[in-house]
């Protein structure tokens, strides 16, 4: 009947053949196509999102400085002061300082991750538009964010003794954060994907994230606590967050270039979860403005 | 029709039965069929602690809708409370990707629903901008066309303020503004427009009819009577996700009304009974779409 119903409307109307779907997704190509197109609706949203970001609290945008400062002042009391927690390194502080500063950037995006297609759904529901427009926007207004961050990082590892001072290595920093922002990426559309499919991960983060902190050596040197069980120190050397956190720590603290096997093991990785993020994103693409029913 | 014609007075003027415009297919949807997997709790049954509210169960929302529309028809979709409208108008504008069956359209459908405010912490300037970016317009176009949104809302000195401080009126009508801005080829409206007030409902029903001018094809979905014989030139009449009648909009509202009627006067029973008077079959549809094709 259905067949009898195309027919007669083939007969009868003009244009039949001009019909695209309504649905489905697109080629990987025009989907990078149309996302390119949309950057400026990405750029948009972004910005304006940092700039109120804040708008719930009387100090406004001061807390984009404010809080990494609080922060860092937390750990420098705990680790520094309280703990003398040094273990015969020469500068625990900012090991500690640069630690927790870049894992943040990964930790929130995994947590973004988990949030970006629940959080915007009047936006998808509303308008059509390749839906990784909403991680990436998601990313820059990180980046963004991150941005006074660094800078407070910067110049409290200068100013707390042993002072850090600026070595050429230092150049290295941006490249660094540049292949963290692409990892952290594909960190975030991989989460995106799995958690419209089992939403139970966004209560999940919280324990994740925490995990991650102490396997990736954020306040203490894990890679000397776990030197007595192989299995465990094989494990931490390939987690490519500990990997990264032990780059920045040379290139800042001790003013070396990283070994060429971290930067093999970085980027592999990088690529790894970028590729897949990417592909199981769009794979999804239909799903995302879809009422989940479960 | 052509100028000098319009200068001879004594030509008849059709203006009482104006020719239908219609243009080239504009839509085409076939077999929608669309099931929801929900739980459902047994009578009598509290939720506790551990237990999942009942079991699972199909809901069916769409069985089995096929429908074409052509440029410059305003099609409106009426059927009482649950009867699969909104959910087949979503289904239409490809935000919902139905269980089996495809929709195709000439241009990307363009939705717009009742709903919150898109972007709750930006003021309606900056909603309006990221709304039509997001429809993929270019910063040149937006920066063009913004102020026209802004006026055809109308909602004054409230543009400059958070969109989550608005009523729900002004949301709708801001929606509707941005929604009407990228000159969607087909637009598709739920509910939306009946939080307007008079002034804004006549202004969006002329922003409509213009867009149909175009040769756009709309799509409504409204509880009211009136509102669907004003702007409608067809009615879809659906009921447990299936279409009962697809036709002109008197005849198709009359045989609605009979039915709302007779379901409020003389309940369930005698409602099926007149709806299965009015049931069409599928045959005299594809009768229907063959005598208004090109050789009628």
């Amino acid at each position: 009947m259905t067949a009898k119903f195309v027919e007669a409307v083939r007969e009868s109307y003009d244009g039949i053949d001009r019909l695209t779907p309504v649905t489905g997704r697109p080629g990987l190509g025009s989907y990078v196509r149309q996302l390119w197109q949309r950057r400026h609706f990405i750029w948009w949203q972004s910005r304006s999102r940092v700039i109120t970001s804040n708008d719930d609290s009387r100090l406004g945008s001061v807390w984009l400085v404010l809080r990494p400062l609080l922060d860092a002042v937390f750990y420098w009391l705990i680790f520094g002061v309280l703990l003398q927690f040094d273990r015969g390194m020469d500068n625990f502080v900012a090991f500690v300082i640069i630690g927790v500063f870049m894992y943040q950037f990964t930790s929130t995006a995994l947590t973004a991750g988990t949030r970006t297609i629940s959080s915007n759904l009047s936006l998808t529901r509303a308008f059509q538009f390749p839906r990784m427009a909403l991680p990436v926007a998601d990313l820059i207004f990180d980046i963004m964010q991150r941005m006074l961050a660094v800078l407070v990082m910067f110049g409290l590892i200068m100013l707390i003794p042993p002072h850090e001072t600026p070595e050429w290595t230092w150049l290295l920093f941006p490249v660094l954060m540049l292949v963290q922002s692409v990892f952290d990426f594909g960190l975030m559309l991989i989460m995106a994907r799995i958690s419209t499919k089992i939403p139970d991960l966004t209560k999940l983060m919280q324990f994740v994230t925490r995990l991650l902190m102490y396997g990736s050596g954020v306040i203490f040197p894990i890679e000397r606590l776990t030197a007595n069980h192989p299995a465990l120190h094989a494990i931490v050397e390939m987690n490519p967050v500990f990997v990264l956190l032990s780059m920045y720590r040379e290139i800042l603290i001790d003013g070396t270039v990283p070994s060429p096997e971290h930067w093999i093991m970085l980027l592999c990785w990088t690529a790894a979860v970028f590729l897949i993020g990417f592909f199981v994103f769009w794979l999804g693409e239909e799903e995302y403005g879809r009422e989940q029913n479960r | 029709m052509s100028r000098t014609a319009e200068s001879q007075p004594d030509t008849p003027e059709p203006s009482d039965t104006p020719p239908r415009p219609w243009g080239d297919l504009s839509l085409l949807a076939t077999d929608i069929h669309l099931t929801y997997q929900v739980r459902m709790a047994k009578e009598n049954q509290t939720r506790r602690l551990f237990s999942r509210g009942g079991d699972r169960s199909e809901v069916y929302a769409v069985r089995g809708v096929s429908l074409a529309a052509r440029q410059g028809e305003f099609v409106g979709l009426v059927g009482r409370n649950g009867s699969g409208k909104s959910t087949l108008l979503r289904v239409l504008a490809g935000v919902e990707t139905p269980t089996s069956g495809t929709v195709q359209a000439s241009s990307k459908p363009q939705l717009m629903g009742v709903g919150a405010a898109l972007m709750p912490h930006l003021t309606g300037i900056d909603n309006i901008r990221i709304g039509l970016l997001a429809m993929g317009l270019t910063p040149a176009e937006v920066q063009e066309r913004i102020s026209r949104v802004a006026e055809l809302a109308d909602i004054g000195d409230s543009i400059r303020r958070p969109m989550r401080t608005y009523s729900s009126g002004m949301r709708a009508r801001l929606r509707f503004a941005i929604s009407v801005a990228a000159d969607p080829g087909i637009i598709m409206i739920d509910e939306a427009l009946s939080t307007g007030d008079d002034a804004f409902r006549e202004r969006s029903n002329e922003a409509m009819k213009d867009l149909i001018a175009r040769s756009g094809t709309g799509f409504l979905v409204n509880h009211s009577a009136s509102a669907i014989r004003e702007l409608c030139t067809r009615v879809i009449w659906l009921d447990q996700g299936e279409i009962v009648e697809d036709g002109e909009t008197d005849q198709v509202m009359t045989h609605y009304s009979y039915f709302m009627n007779a379901l409020r006067r003389h309940g369930e029973e005698t409602a099926v009974e007149v709806k299965s008077r009015h049931q069409q079959d599928f045959a005299q549809r594809i009768d229907d779409i063959r005598s208004a094709g090109p050789g009628r």
